[in-house]
């Protein structure tokens, strides 16, 4: 049977100065899970999952050693008043069900995310980039900080982790956003990544 | 008089006399010294002004009066033509005509970029040209009383021309010092002289416990203070490096028991090693983000600064004077480029003292001391002469040539030759700017320089107590710290800062000014369309064939979705799902329509209300669940999502989840049965139906999008492409065309369905009395289709008339119809009871001519003959 393919945001954008020391690239696809869910649920919900639900503005990240995800890294970002699951790729429905199960009885909010956010992770020059192009004061926060701001005028979840930020945002706004990371690291030698060209109606 | 200006025998801190540089001004080659700003290299070469305006300053000044900043302004703008017609980049005109150096600051063309001579460093190689504007209209003659202008209301500007309060004198630092220096607070030196000054424009936040405004005694002190006490300390300086008064020092001067250098050497170190940041050449201002600062250097950036304590130790300058001739300055001008640069600013001096006579006798050895002949010295601090006699006028026009002296009492008239004249005048405190925000401005500003040591020390305690920090006071003594005099009242305000267009909009330009976003299947989009603006979406407006316009190509697009079939890309949507127990009622609240009566997978399409009951615009609702629905609404009704955001349920972004494509026309079945090979289930009206394609789960929706029978695909975002691309192949085979966003409206036109552009403005006083009323209710508002009786297509916003003349309404949108082959129209009419169908009515365009209209149902398309 042929395959209904399916395409990335930024087609895999991956940026890198000539010397290496800074990067800009669209990570692999994810399954991504945005969740809602009373405090109360937290420890249930992180068994199902296999990994524990972060404090607000926190991310957790383990492998998971029991669920859908046994075996293989799971990431929970706190953020924006519910919780983002993030984990490989094509395990978004059976985390679902997992999660459903465990909140049968709960009120909660599960929806499917995969593909409708692109992550942007950036190494190297990240307080300089970032600086040009969103308002956190980077020294406030600790690794796995987590923070819901305006990236290039446009709404994103920063996850910082040693050494890099992933940079969250809605696959709509991505080319946007990755050009502007891109202009912003011009000066530590990244190159450009020019919105695509667009006839407008005059 | 052979001399006019030169370069003395030693001295000049800041210049490295063994490192000559070669540059160019207006063709001419000459040589300058490493450490030369292009003003003292000029200089230091003769010349003393730059398209008119003389190199007399030496840095940022308080505010101009009123004529000297039109001038300014207008010479600004003649260079900024000028630099136009040189074919420059028409971004770095936009220093000159935002006036940032519109002041009384001389400057110089330089590639694309325009740069003011006296902050600027020269480079080796630059090609320099002055502006090329008109100089300025000099008097022949200045005199102090009836030849110098009144300002705007009425004042005479004072004689006394001002000073910078940085513009002083310094020993030599020593060179290590130096380079430490400008790899600290300068940008990454140019590769070649064109890059200089290019506008990268960057916008930066700086997140900072104290941010402290002006790197002189005062501000270093405070910085030292706040930074030792572990504060984290941006300090700004308008000037190329930091010391303000402490340049101005005697040799003999110590601060903390150092020789001057030796303690800014230390200072600036220790900061260093604290983790402060210092930024030099930039300016302060405020606006209601906040305060900014503005860093002139390489191009412009914008640092937006948050910080927990504002400190303002800017120190002093004079009032801004009027257009002073060649070979006028002030004395800490004339001080800077005798003692920074080692440039004599002439040949033949008078000292002008309207002040303590200290001041003037230390400008005057100074002089003397530089190889400048000092002819008298002038006023109350005069010498024994020319004590309490006054400047009354300055002869030679455009240049210095004498300077008319009028007798004290009893004293004789006077005229001398001499080709500088030095103001030495009282320096008031620059205020701060107002912040118009949260911030406040802690001053720090003393009189003398161990004043200014002290505030600044107190300043720096209290703006970090201010942020939770205990700092130590620090204990500078000075000894032999006389500096120019200052007035003990009284203040001036700082020179307004107009940023630049490339400055303020930073990276935000072009194609990347707002934000974008394009829906899944752009790639496929992007190689065919032109496209329009939906909110912030990008999206398809026509698809034009070879030869065709957005005009052509939507009809026939319309045309083929009619008599075949379409495929429209609707993803671009503002797209929500809203879950809790209190969903159901909370749509009750908001829409209007059949919403609440809907079944599990059932779309309504509902008019949504605004918490004052305006209607916000059409939406639709799809129960997905019991206490779940999903809401899909125009993007530019973000009000929407607002309103719901504002009621006790869970709100969650679905926007960028799903793709969505709506197939139409007579041969959609055909379009749908080469996708889906299986056969597709019945689709019951306004009930979405969960099929699969290869394994992947959609929705169907029976829809009436583009006429009854329309059927749309929701699918997850990232097989969008995919599945637009299958439909597209499928739909070419039988002739059937992607539509845009133009045939979409004609579609809808067709339709009934009104979508009125952004640009649609409606004069309610010329519309009727009910729309002019508004304590009438509207009752009686409605939408009617209109059919013109000569083939025009009616304007939106025209006026709708009865046969008598009576407004009746307004034409929303005209077009001529693909599928009825002739011009229709849609108008908002408030008549009860409304124009009966067949009724004839009169659509006034701009010119006021008029066209007879026939009333037919919003639904043109029951029109067809």
């Amino acid at each position: 049977m042929r395959r209904l393919s399916w395409t990335s945001a930024l087609g895999g954008l991956d940026l890198a100065a000539p010397d290496g020391s800074v990067t800009l690239r669209e990570a692999d696809a994810r399954s991504l899970l945005r969740l809602d869910v009373p405090a109360s649920e937290a420890v249930a919900v992180g068994q199902a999952i296999g990994a524990p639900l972060p404090e607000p503005g926190r991310a957790a990240y383990a492998r998971a050693p029991r669920g859908p995800a046994r075996e293989t890294e799971v990431a929970i970002l706190a953020e924006d008043g519910g919780y983002l699951v993030m984990a490989r790729f094509g395990l978004a429905a059976a985390l679902a069900a997992e999660i459903s199960s465990v909140l049968a009885a709960t009120p909660h909010h599960l929806v499917d995310r995969s593909g409708a956010l692109s992550v942007l992770v950036l190494t190297g020059g990240v307080d300089h980039i970032l600086a040009r192009i969103c308002g956190v004061d980077r020294s406030a926060l600790r690794p796995d900080d987590v923070v819901r701001t305006m990236v290039a005028r446009t709404p994103a979840t920063l996850w910082w982790r040693q050494e890099r930020c992933e940079i969250i945002v809605g696959a709509s706004r991505a080319a946007f956003v990755a050009s502007h990371l891109a202009q912003a690291g011009r000066a530590l030698g990244l190159p450009a990544a020019a919105l695509p060209a667009h006839r407008l109606v005059p | 008089m052979k001399r006019t200006s030169r370069r003395t025998e030693d001295g000049g801190w800041s210049v490295d006399r063994s490192r000559p540089l070669a540059f160019r001004f207006d063709g001419t080659a000459l040589t300058g010294c490493h450490g030369d700003t292009i003003a003292s290299a000029l200089l230091a070469n003769g010349i003393r002004s730059v398209g008119g305006v003389p190199i007399a300053a030496a840095g940022p000044r308080a505010g101009a009066p009123p004529r000297a900043a039109a001038d300014a302004r207008a010479n600004a703008d003649a260079r900024a033509d000028a630099h136009e017609q040189t074919g420059a980049d028409a971004r770095a005109d936009g220093f000159a005509q935002a006036g940032v150096y519109a002041r009384a600051e001389a400057y110089v063309v330089c590639g694309a970029a325009i740069l003011p001579v006296a902050t600027t460093a020269l480079e080796e190689g630059m090609a320099l040209t002055p502006p090329p504007g008109p100089s300025p209209r000099l008097a022949s003659s200045i005199t102090a009383d009836a030849g110098r202008t009144p300002d705007a209301a009425g004042r005479s500007p004072a004689m006394v021309l001002p000073s910078s309060p940085a513009n002083s004198v310094r020993r030599a630092w020593p060179a290590r010092v130096l380079g430490w220096f400008r790899r600290r607070t300068s940008p990454p030196p140019a590769r070649s002289p064109s890059d200089v000054r290019k506008p990268t424009s960057d916008h930066i936040t700086a997140h900072v416990d104290i941010l402290i405004v002006g790197g002189g005694a005062a501000g270093l002190a405070a910085a030292l203070t706040a930074a030792r006490g572990g504060a984290r300390v941006l300090l700004a300086e308008a000037m190329p490096s930091v010391g303000g008064r402490l340049l101005t020092l005697a040799d003999t001067a110590t601060i903390d028991g150092r020789p001057p250098d030796a303690f800014l050497a230390r200072t600036v170190s220790a900061l260093d090693q604290l983790g402060a940041l210092i930024l030099t050449d930039t300016v302060a201002g405020a606006d209601d983000a906040g305060v900014f600062l503005y860093q002139r250097s390489g191009g412009g950036h914008l640092w937006r600064v948050r910080a927990g304590a504002y400190v303002w130790a800017a120190g002093h300058a004079a009032d801004e004077a009027d257009r002073e001739p060649e070979g006028v300055m002030s004395a800490a001008a004339a001080l800077t480029f005798v003692r920074r640069f080692g440039v004599a600013p002439g040949a033949r001096a008078v000292v002008a003292a309207e002040a303590e006579a200290d001041g003037a006798a230390m400008v005057a050895e100074i002089l003397r001391d530089a190889g400048v002949e000092v002819a008298a010295i002038v006023g109350e601090g005069g010498d024994e002469a020319h004590r309490g006699h006054r400047i009354a006028a300055c002869d030679g026009g455009a240049r210095l040539t004498h300077v008319r002296i009028a007798p004290g009492a009893g004293g004789r008239g006077e005229r001398i030759a001499c080709d500088l004249l030095v103001r030495v005048g009282a320096l008031r405190p620059v205020a701060p700017p107002d912040t118009g925000c949260r911030a406040t401005w802690r001053p720090a500003v003393g009189a003398g320089l161990a004043e200014a040591l002290q505030a600044g020390s107190d300043a720096g305690v209290a703006a970090a107590r201010a942020v939770g920090i205990e700092a130590e006071p620090v204990s500078l003594p000075v000894a032999d710290g006389a500096t120019l005099p200052v007035a003990r009242a009284g203040s001036v305000s700082p020179a307004p800062i107009a940023l630049p267009d490339a400055v303020r909009d930073g990276p935000y330009i072009g194609a990347m000014a707002e934000p974008v976003r394009f829906v899944p299947a752009d790639p496929w989009h992007r190689e065919r369309a032109v496209y329009e603006a939906l909110g912030e979406w990008r999206v398809p407006s026509a698809y034009p064939g070879a030869g065709e316009n957005v005009e052509r190509a939507a009809y026939r697009e319309a045309l083929a979705a009619r008599e075949i079939g379409g495929i429209a890309d609707m993803s671009a949507a503002e797209r929500f799902e809203i879950v809790g127990p209190r969903a159901l009622a909370t749509i009750d609240g908001i829409v209007f329509g059949g919403a609440p009566r809907l079944g599990l997978d059932q779309a309504a399409t509902a008019l949504a209300l605004g918490a004052d009951g305006r209607a916000l615009g059409f939406l639709r609702v799809d129960r997905v669940a019991h206490d779940r629905f999903e809401i899909l609404a125009d993007p530019r009704l973000a009000a929407v999502r607002a309103r719901f955001a504002q009621s006790p349920v869970t709100v969650t972004d679905l926007s960028d989840t799903y793709a969505s494509a709506v197939v139409c026309g007579p041969e959609r079945g055909r379009i749908l049965a080469a996708v889906f090979v299986e056969a597709l289930p019945a689709l019951p009206k306004g009930t979405r139906v969960l099929v699969r394609l290869d394994g992947v789960e959609l929705w169907l929706l029976k829809s009436s999008q583009f006429g009854h029978g329309s059927v749309e695909i929701i699918s997850p975002a990232r097989y969008g492409l995919a599945l637009w691309e299958r439909l597209v192949a499928a739909g070419a085979a039988i002739g059937a065309a992607p539509i845009g966003r133009a045939a979409m409206r004609l579609l809808w036109m067709e339709e009934g369905r009104v979508d009125v552009t952004p640009a649609l403005r409606l004069d309610p006083a010329a519309l009727g009395p009910a729309f002019a009323d508004p304590a009438r209710p509207h009752a009686s508002q409605s939408v009617i289709g209109l059919v013109p009786m000569r083939p025009v297509v009616l304007e939106p916003g025209a006026r709708l008339l009865t046969r008598t003349k009576t407004p009746l309404g307004a034409v929303l949108a005209g077009a001529v119809s693909p599928f009825l082959k002739r011009p229709i129209a849609q108008a908002l009419v408030d008549a009860s009871p409304p124009p009966a169908f067949g009724s004839k009515l009169f659509a006034e365009g701009p010119d006021g001519r008029t066209v007879a209209v026939r009333v037919v149902p919003a639904r043109v398309l029951e029109e067809r003959p």
